[in-house]
């Protein structure tokens, strides 16, 4: 079979007033399915990941316009064109409304109360356009005594649970990753467009969608839930452990920092794991024959493991292990990935060409493929701004001299107005500390990008 | 009030967590979901802690309710030539088939997506796969551990001279249940636009190496390896800081000015220069991470939680499943459903909703199935089966099987 032509949301207007991470990125895979999105940006506030925050700016330099500049802006907002867009002024909500008529989804992560100064929120939107969907991302959501707390995502991921139950064991809790609960938004508000989307086509009739993050964060701890209310206790903190399969941990490799996690979940797979390791006899040592003998002698394990793990380079043990059937894979850090022959291989990231003085780079895709629709990054994120004609002319018919008078009153901008403070990352005080482990100069040609 | 997937019609043939929670998501949506087990065990979720060890052998796992609600149960053995008859029927009457088995074993037993799509033109099949259909690691095995090292979330996880640190519980498996879900939705709204099926392969891995998208970026546009957290952390960047009682998470940015922490605390060392900006902390961040420590340290997390939100700072307080279960917002949200469920006799607090959607809502209609609960209604009433033909079917399972 070949091919569809239609991507599912062909012909769909997306307009996405949203910041940082969540929802700028609902936006922008909604961008490789088909639709074109407008992301209007605030000229006197620009989304944190145009600036210093979040960064990083290509190469460390701010240069005249870091705005345009900064990497992680690039990757959650491909595809999308921008308009600086005041919606403070009368203007500016009226050519939102005009835009609203003309589109089929709105994306929003203000807290509650803006949306309604503005006169913006759902209820108004709906008169102009009834098959509207509109989704609102907020920390606590729309109704609750907290409704009105200030959130991102890393106070998130400890306010909604995730965090007691991570952490080196005998230690204290801790935060792991890079802002997870605004990924775990993304992915529900996806799931929640997507039903509502169906609805609209099978009725007319659009809805609001009222996405609080931190609730999200209890569908993905049920075991904790549950156990706390079985019988009163809590799930341990136990590091890379795992309750019942023993060794399911993480051992240090040859090489510099190099780690192999592995996973024996059968007796059958220890006795595997055992004559890999030259001592096949420990597959019938009643110390260490069974699950529950294992789970008695965690550490003697642990130590047995570590002892071969070190003598071998993770490039090694990984065959090894899975010929074994056994589950394994490596530490793997942002350049690992990069160059990693299995994502290559799956087209996980896509080329794409931004413009000078960046040039082609490798971005995130999706975390799947279809096989008879041509998803994909249709083209590199915005520069601010970088819209505001076409999109004035062409989808609201303005002639030359009304975009003249309203960018002449700052209703829109082709600069930002207050761009805040830009710096740079202190890359070799990080060094120091180690939380950055290199800086590759060549990283270009390591990417196969410089071409 | 219609559901926004009432009438879509979901095949689950998948098992653990990933594939059944997202079929359960598109039940939770008004979807009709079926779920096919194996014959006498079943899904091996049924055997997923946390377990009610005084239930059946495959009706222990509490785990497996939250997992399975929404769906009703048929065993049938797909290994089996008596089940095919019965299976291309469930097709014929599916939008949606969710299954999770290693690449290439579907087609194996002579179901490949060529075949199903044969059967069903309009069909949408999601594969949920450790690594994907396809690549030189499509057959390897993963569990939650290994998927998370190879993601890169773990290599900028946890402290830099201690190893790296993974989230807690099965995380991996729900972030690609979420996936899973929308893009079947998604998928199923095309094919019904231009009437052509599709085949979603989903990976696991895939999944949580999208959420790389700040730290890969530090690599793809300056060359830097983002390592682990540092030994003495910025105060600020959400390491959970020790209270009187529990923990806070701090974090700057938010709507209020950096000095507020000063009316927060009484500490007017907050408004001083050195500590204004964020270049001028991070020079001293073991000084600034002392104060923080000081002015936390008599008071318990929840009363700086609320005091602190009040004066619009970002900060969060680790929470417990007590903590949660007992909350007051997600009560007023309604947060949790209670679901009974005969098998265990227990009726549990689970957390049923994701987001609120002011039309379609989402619903818990009935609880999770014991195994192979609805063999006759599914069978008879909803594939048109006669008696005879269930009781054929039923001898032919019984002589095919391997003993």
């Amino acid at each position: 079979m070949t091919k569809a032509k239609k991507l599912p949301l062909d012909g769909v207007r997306v307009l996405d007033l949203s910041y940082v991470f969540a929802v700028p990125y609902m936006a922008g895979l909604l961008s490789d399915l088909g639709a074109e999105v407008i992301k209007i940006e605030a000229p006197h506030k620009l989304d944190q990941t145009r600036g210093r925050a979040f960064g990083p700016y290509l190469d460390n330099d701010p240069a005249q316009d870091p705005w345009n500049r900064s990497g992680i802006f690039y990757v959650v907002n491909r595809g999308k064109r921008s308009l600086a867009l005041d919606l403070g002024q009368e203007k500016g909500q009226e050519i939102f409304r005009d835009l609203v008529r003309k589109s089929d989804i709105v994306l929003e992560n203000y807290t509650p109360r803006v949306m309604r100064k503005w006169g913006l929120n759902y209820d108004e939107l709906k008169k102009i356009k009834p098959s509207l969907i509109m989704l609102s991302n907020t920390g606590y959501g729309s109704s609750g005594p907290w409704s009105a707390f200030p959130s991102q995502g890393t106070t998130l991921e400890a306010t909604m649970g995730v965090t007691f139950y991570t952490g080196y064991e005998g230690d204290k809790p801790w935060k792991v990753g890079q802002s997870y609960p605004d990924f775990i938004a993304c992915w529900a508000g996806m799931n929640a467009l997507w039903a509502a989307i169906v609805h609209m086509r099978k009725t007319g009739q659009g809805q609001w969608i009222d996405c609080g993050m931190y609730q999200l964060g209890l569908s993905l701890i049920p075991e904790a839930l549950i156990q706390k209310q079985l019988d009163g206790t809590d799930r341990p903190r136990i590091g890379n452990e795992d309750l019942e399969h023993v060794p399911s941990n993480l051992y240090r490799a040859r090489g510099d920092d190099q780690w192999i996690a592995l996973t024996v979940d059968s007796d059958l797979r220890w006795a595997k794991l055992a004559a890999l390791m030259g001592h096949a006899a420990l597959a019938q040592d009643p110390r260490y024959a069974t699950a529950v003998a294992r789970r008695a002698h965690r550490q003697e394990v642990n130590e047995l493991v570590a002892a071969w793990a070190l003598q071998h380079t993770v490039v090694e043990l990984m065959p090894l292990l899975q010929a074994q059937d056994i589950a394994s894979g490596p530490v793997l850090n942002s350049k690992d990935l990069f160059i990693y022959e299995h994502l290559q291989h799956r087209g996980f990231y896509e080329r794409v060409d931004h413009p000078a003085p960046i040039g082609p780079r490798p971005i995130i895709g999706r975390p799947y493929r279809l096989r008879f629709r041509d998803a994909h990054i249709k083209k590199s994120g915005p520069r601010f701004g970088e819209d505001n004609d076409a999109i004035l002319r062409d989808v609201l018919g303005m002639t030359p001299e009304q975009i003249a008078e309203i960018k002449a009153n700052k209703v829109v901008c082709d600069l930002p107005t207050n761009p805040g403070i830009s710096g740079t990352m202190d890359t070799d005080m990080m060094l120091r500390l180690g939380t950055l482990s290199a800086v590759d100069k060549d990283y270009r040609s390591i990417m196969g990008v410089d071409r | 009030m219609q559901s926004a997937l009432q009438g879509v019609r979901v095949l689950d043939l998948s098992h653990g967590i990933a594939g059944p929670f997202a079929a359960r998501l598109l039940g939770d949506y008004g979807a009709d979901v079926i779920k096919i087990e194996q014959p006498g065990k079943g899904d091996f979720a049924r055997y997923l802690a946390p377990l009610k060890t005084d239930a059946a052998a495959s009706e222990q796992s509490l785990l497996f309710q939250y997992l399975n609600w929404n769906k009703r149960s048929v065993a049938l053995d797909l290994r089996l030539a008596s089940s095919r008859p019965v299976l291309r029927k469930l097709i014929e009457n599916s939008d949606i088939v969710i299954e999770s088995f290693k690449p290439g074993r579907l087609e194996s037993w002579g179901y490949s997506v060529d075949q199903l799509l044969e059967w069903n033109p309009t069909l949408v099949v999601t594969s949920v796969t450790n690594f994907g259909q396809t690549g030189p690691y499509a057959h390897y095995r993963a569990s939650d551990l290994t998927l998370q090292a190879m993601s890169g979330i773990m290599a900028i996880s946890g402290q830099v001279d201690r190893e790296p640190l993974k989230h807690g519980l099965s995380q991996s498996f729900y972030c690609a249940g979420l996936t899973a879900a929308y893009a079947s939705t998604m998928a199923y709204a095309a094919a019904q636009a231009d009437q052509f099926g599709e085949h979603v392969d989903v990976s696991i891995h895939e999944c949580l190496a999208s959420e790389l998208v700040l730290n890969q970026s530090y690599y793809g546009f300056l060359g830097a390896v983002q390592g682990r957290r540092a030994v003495v952390q910025d105060p600020f960047a959400g390491e959970p800081i020790a209270a009187r009682k529990g923990f806070l998470a701090f974090q700057t940015g938010g709507g209020a000015p950096f000095e507020t922490l000063a009316d927060l605390f009484g500490r007017p060392e907050f408004r001083e220069a050195k500590f204004a900006s964020p270049p001028q902390r991070e020079k001293r961040v073991p000084e600034v991470r002392a104060l923080l420590e000081e002015c936390v340290q008599d008071r318990d997390a929840k009363e700086v939680f609320l005091a602190g939100a009040t004066k619009r700072l970002l900060i969060g307080m680790v929470q417990s499943a007590d903590d949660l279960l007992n909350c007051e917002h997600l009560n007023e949200r309604q947060a949790f459903a209670e679901v009974a469920h005969p098998a265990t006799n227990t009726h549990l607090q689970f957390p049923a909703e994701l987001t609120k959607l002011s039309v379609t809502p989402t619903k818990v209609r009935r609880r999770s199935p014991m195994l192979d609960e609805h063999r006759h209604e599914i069978l008879s009433v909803h594939l048109g089966l006669n008696a005879s033909e269930i009781a054929q079917l039923d001898t032919q399972t019984s002589m095919e099987r391997p003993s």
